[in-house]
């Protein structure tokens, strides 16, 4: 059902993933051609490692593009891509881990009988609900980090965790609450009044 | 320690600067946004116009612990809890960019009289390379501690004698000198001999103390100028020797120092310090610096100083104050006569 | 000898003494369990703390803090695939997948054995031959450090995993990355874009941080929740299977990595590498590497562990440090007023061995704490991991943030998550691109000094013996594995057709009887 599209979602994302990589060569190559390849006397100078670098990334890079794009790259030969291609398509059991290899002992009995199908994982989220998951968490982080100075390392990081916990996992506010006020508790602990780390306070001041 | 940053509004807007700096990759926003809010945040600058700091004082030390300056900040700390035993001193590492991450973080801290720096060369080297958007007169001077030579090192089994020997070996031969970095003490001194003499030496790049010695060991180099503090282990196991030291006086406070001449001695009229110290951020009150002058003032007399000084082979030359500010100008002038010229 | 072994062990076993090195190696082992802080950060943060003590104590309880966090960080490299520092980057790889098949305890298990077994031989090589060694590491000059970072470099053939050049590709970005920041030679600052952050270069601790850690995180939301692994008791313990599967990589991990450690700077991260490539070629279940094989534990962390042993070899006999956790150990002792140098072992005998000896009671503590927590410890995976990340996330970012206390290290760790993240989606491997990242820096150091001192001409590498031999050495690492390949092939395809052949002539028996 889902295997052409993730493979297709795959491969463009490997083909932006070459791509970048061939303009970062390319970049690197063209600004350390600036700084100089040798000194006097054929020393080797600033430039030389970053351009060859930089040149060298480009042409395997480029290669892969080109290669991806004529879509001689997706699936890998025995890739995880690939794997992960399978997981998204397949029951769950294997969807829970990256790596659940034929071979490996990992009780998968009991996890095979949870799932369903669509590739959802134990706690019946879609490839979908967790894609979203995956940027609430991510955009939630940043926002955290950004926060910082206004509610200090520790206030800000308490919110982190508490809206990941209650909004994203669906934990009660209570368990939530407390559990993260635990976590910021033993970081305190830890770091601050043991480790003596000069923690950003914030402009509220919350736990410096 | 909460309860001390809430006393100092200004200290907690520190990080946001910060944050906001990485992202547009500028310090002068960082210098520009914390004048701003400099001046007023000296809480403890009270009408009669006296000042002692309350809670703790933060000394920031540019480099990671255990190096160098990370040794000087933590002795300084030491002695101004001896010089006025009501004060109490956190020492704090903010390393990075060879302490441009450090200088910029005090520069935030423009007119916090709560926050120290503990200072070297890198406050004139830094500004000098372009890179950074501060310089010696943003900071208010306090104390400088002393001075740290270098000595002329060459292997054990080494043809020479004295600096004068290398130099004229250098006239017809090719001679290689391991530097710690182009704004090193070494590669200063090497310079000033070049231009002294008119010889050149073969620059061979490392990156500290330690990896010059051992490429001196191991016959990489033929010269190498370091610290007394850091090749005096090599020193006195007889694995190395000294030809000359780059200093005014010889050291004669230190024993098993005092035979090396001066390469003034021997006719190279070359000496150049790195200098150890203690800054205030800018645009603090008068009496805060007055403070703090006194009080370093009164800590260069410690026992704590001395073994401080001893420990690292330094030559206790102090100036406090705006003297310090005299010695940074001229220092700065002949740096930037080597570093450009 | 045997009276400096007895000074020794007198003085590290005086009660305070045992205590604080009990002590540093509890907290040491802590402080490697949190991300982002590694031994170098452990033993740095920490300093002040043992300020108080007595010099010789303090030194004990750091050099706790050194081997405990590195212990530490095993655990999280196996538990959770994050790395407390770049020597541990490698157990991930298949001491992770041994987790994920419920084999976290036998994994944690042989890493305190190997690490055991590790330290144990190289404080014997340490003790009995420190001086001529550190005389053998003078003799690696620029050429020869130039050489063996090429040899370093060639590993990666070991790591790229299916695809050459991806693995390639990922090396030069690791490569590329280190080139940021003020250059060695000249000071030209390079693609920092007026920066100052930028200008002491992209911190590789961070790095990890985000690759692993944060990346890891990313990568399991977006793949779906992990059941907890449930594994039995039974399943938690090590086998002895697994120990003698292990003993020869120990072994091999040990001694090479002792090689590695006394080499100023090199140190553990390429003796980690290394060990886990030799092994993966000389291994009969070299195939299985990277899906979970026992000895991709054992051979790294053997030689890992070993590697900074060894790193005191010129630390106490040159006062020269080894690498960057005894750099700041070095420092500690000058804090302490004492000179290192080579007239330590002479003027302070008791401080030398009273360290070193307490190396052995510090290890013993490790392994007599360690083996029967290793289970304990695999409890945490039973654990859902939507209760974990967050903790997880949390801790990175505080143990990023407290590298250098500053927010830039924090920025470094979310960007680079969210690149770990499309490297794990999209299969690029990581190994390569540390490695690149941790020796870059000292490959263009070691190529600028040499194209220095041979005025212009590197060529001076092939007239060094010692370089030559190691240049020879990366030469083979780099054609030998499409040769065994090619033989293997050879041998596997007739053993194969013989294996028919019999099988085919019992059927036919069976089908006669």
């Amino acid at each position: 059902m889902t295997e052409p599209s993730a493979k297709r979602g795959i491969a463009v994302e490997q083909a932006v993933v070459y791509g970048l990589l061939t303009a970062l060569g390319l970049f690197a190559f063209v600004v350390a051609l600036g700084y100089g390849l040798f000194l006097d006397e054929f020393r080797v100078g600033p430039g030389l490692v970053p351009a060859v670098v930089g040149g060298l990334i480009t042409l395997i890079a480029g290669w892969e593009l080109v290669a991806t794009l004529r879509g001689q790259r997706t699936p890998h030969d025995k890739g995880l891509a690939e794997i992960v291609a399978a997981a998204a398509e397949a029951p769950p059991g294997g969807v829970s881990s990256d790596d659940d290899l034929p071979g490996g002992t990992l009780p998968s009995g009991e996890q095979a009988g949870e799932g369903t199908s669509d590739g959802v994982d134990i706690f019946g989220r879609t490839a979908a609900m967790r894609g979203r998951q995956l940027v609430i968490v991510f955009v939630a982080l940043t926002v955290s980090v950004l926060l910082v100075p206004l509610l200090g390392f520790l206030g800000s990081f308490f919110l982190l965790s508490l809206f990941i916990s209650a909004a994203v996992e669906r934990r009660s506010w209570i368990s939530a609450t407390i559990v993260s006020f635990a976590a910021v508790a033993v970081i305190y602990l830890v770091f601050v009044v043991f480790l003596r780390v000069p923690l950003p306070a914030g402009l509220i001041g919350i736990g410096g | 320690m909460s309860a001390h940053i809430r006393l100092h509004p200004c200290k907690e807007g520190v990080p946001l600067k910060r944050t906001r700096s990485t992202v547009l990759a500028t310090t002068s926003i960082l210098a520009l946004s914390l004048a701003a809010c400099g001046g007023g945040a000296d809480s403890a600058d009270d009408s009669s116009g006296s000042f002692t700091p309350r809670g703790d004082v933060t000394m920031i030390v540019p480099f990671g612990a255990g190096g160098g300056s990370d040794r000087a900040g933590r002795a300084t700390a030491t002695m101004i809890e001896a010089a006025d035993k009501d004060a109490s001193v956190n020492v704090e590492n903010r390393e990075g960019g060879s302490g441009a991450v450090g200088y910029s973080t005090f520069l935030g801290k423009n007119g916090d009289a709560q926050t120290l720096l503990a200072t070297e060369t890198a406050l004139l080297a830094l500004p000098l390379s372009g890179e950074v958007e501060f310089d010696y007169t943003d900071f208010t001077p306090i104390m400088k501690l002393g001075d740290d030579y270098t000595l002329m090192i060459v292997p054990a089994d080494s043809p020479y004698e004295t600096c004068t020997d290398v130099v004229d070996a250098a006239e017809n031969e090719r001679i290689t000198a391991g530097i710690s970095g182009i704004t090193g003490l070494d590669n200063i001194v090497f310079t000033l001999t070049e231009q002294e003499t008119g010889v050149e030496f073969d620059r061979v790049p490392f990156e500290s103390g330690g990896e010059l010695t051992a490429a001196l060991l191991g016959g990489q180099i033929d010269i190498a100028s370091l610290n007394p503090g850091e090749i005096i282990g090599q020193l006195e196991s007889g694995d190395v020797k000294a030809l000359c030291a780059y200093s005014e006086e010889r050291y004669s406070d230190y024993e098993e120092l005092a035979d090396i001449e001066t390469a003034k001695e021997q006719g190279i009229d070359v000496a150049f310090a790195q200098f150890r110290g203690v800054l205030a951020p800018g645009g603090i009150a008068d009496a805060a610096k007055d403070y703090w002058v006194s009080t370093l003032e009164k800590a260069v007399g410690t026992d704590e100083y001395k073994t401080y000084i001893e420990d690292n082979y330094l030559q206790a030359n102090t100036a406090s104050g705006d003297d310090f500010t005299e010695y940074l100008k001229g220092n700065n002038e002949l740096l930037k006569q080597v570093l450009e010229g | 000898m045997l009276d400096n072994l007895v000074l020794g062990f007198s003085t590290a076993l005086t009660p305070e003494n045992l205590l604080w090195c009990f002590v540093g190696v509890l907290i040491g082992t802590v402080v490697g369990v949190l991300p982002g802080l590694g031994s170098t950060t452990g033993v740095a943060v920490l300093l002040p703390l043992t300020l108080s003590l007595e010099p010789v104590t303090g030194l004990i309880m750091l050099a706790g803090i050194y081997y405990g966090s590195q212990y530490g960080g095993t655990i999280t490299s196996v538990l959770i695939s994050t790395p407390g520092e770049a020597s541990s980057v490698v157990t991930t790889l298949d001491g992770y997948q041994m987790a994920r098949q419920g084999r976290a305890g036998a994994a944690l298990a042989i890493s305190a054995i190997g690490s055991f077994v590790a330290a144990i031989i190289s404080l014997g090589l340490l003790v009995a031959l420190a001086p001529p060694f550190a005389r053998f590491a003078l003799d690696f000059g620029p050429p020869e450090m130039l050489a063996v970072m090429i040899l370093g470099l060639a590993t990666i053939v070991s790591f790229a995993g299916d695809n050459r050049a991806l693995g390639l590709l990922m090396a030069l970005t690791g490569l590329l990355i280190s080139t940021v920041g003020v250059e060695p030679g000249s000071g030209t600052s390079r693609f920092t874009f007026h920066s100052i952050y930028l200008l002491g270069g992209v911190p590789f601790v961070e790095v990890m941080i985000g690759l692993f850690a944060v990346g890891e995180v990313l990568y399991q939301i977006r793949e779906g929740a992990a059941a907890p692994i449930r594994a039995g008791f039974r399943e938690l313990l090590i086998s002895k299977a697994d120990l003698k599967r292990s003993a020869a990589p120990i072994l091999r991990g040990s001694f090479l990595g002792f090689l590695f450690g006394i080499l100023p700077g090199a140190g553990s991260t390429l003796a980690s590498f290394m060990a886990y490539g030799i092994e993966k070629r000389v291994s009969k279940r070299g195939h299985e590497f990277g899906t979970g094989a026992i000895e991709g534990v054992a051979a790294p962390e053997s030689a890992n562990n070993a590697a900074a042993n060894a790193n005191f070899v010129p630390t106490l006999t040159l006062g020269i440090p080894g690498g960057a956790t005894t750099a700041v150990l070095l420092g500690a002792f000058m804090i302490n007023g004492i000179q290192p140098g080579p007239l330590l072992f002479d003027e302070q005998p008791a401080l030398v061995w009273g360290l070193l000896a307490s190396f052995f009671i510090g290890n013993v503590i490790l392994l007599v704490l360690n083996l029967p927590l290793a289970p304990v410890f695999a409890q945490i995976l039973r654990v859902p991991y939507g209760y974990m990340y967050p903790m997880i996330l949390l801790t990175s970012l505080v143990g990023a943030y407290s590298i250098s206390n500053s927010m830039y290290s924090v920025w470094v760790v979310l960007i680079f998550g969210i690149i770990g993240y499309f490297m794990k989606r999209l299969d690029l491997p990581m190994a390569p691109l540390v490695l690149g990242l941790v020796l870059g820096p000292l490959f263009e150091k070691a190529l600028v000094q040499t194209s220095a001192i041979g005025d212009g001409n590197i060529g001076i590498v092939f007239t060094r013996p010692l370089a030559l031999a190691v240049m020879a050495l990366a030469i083979i690492q780099i054609v030998a594995p499409s040769l065994m390949a090619r033989l293997l092939r050879r041998r596997n395809s007739s053993r194969a057709r013989k294996a028919d052949q019999a099988a085919e002539d019992k059927t036919e028996e069976h089908s006669h009887g």
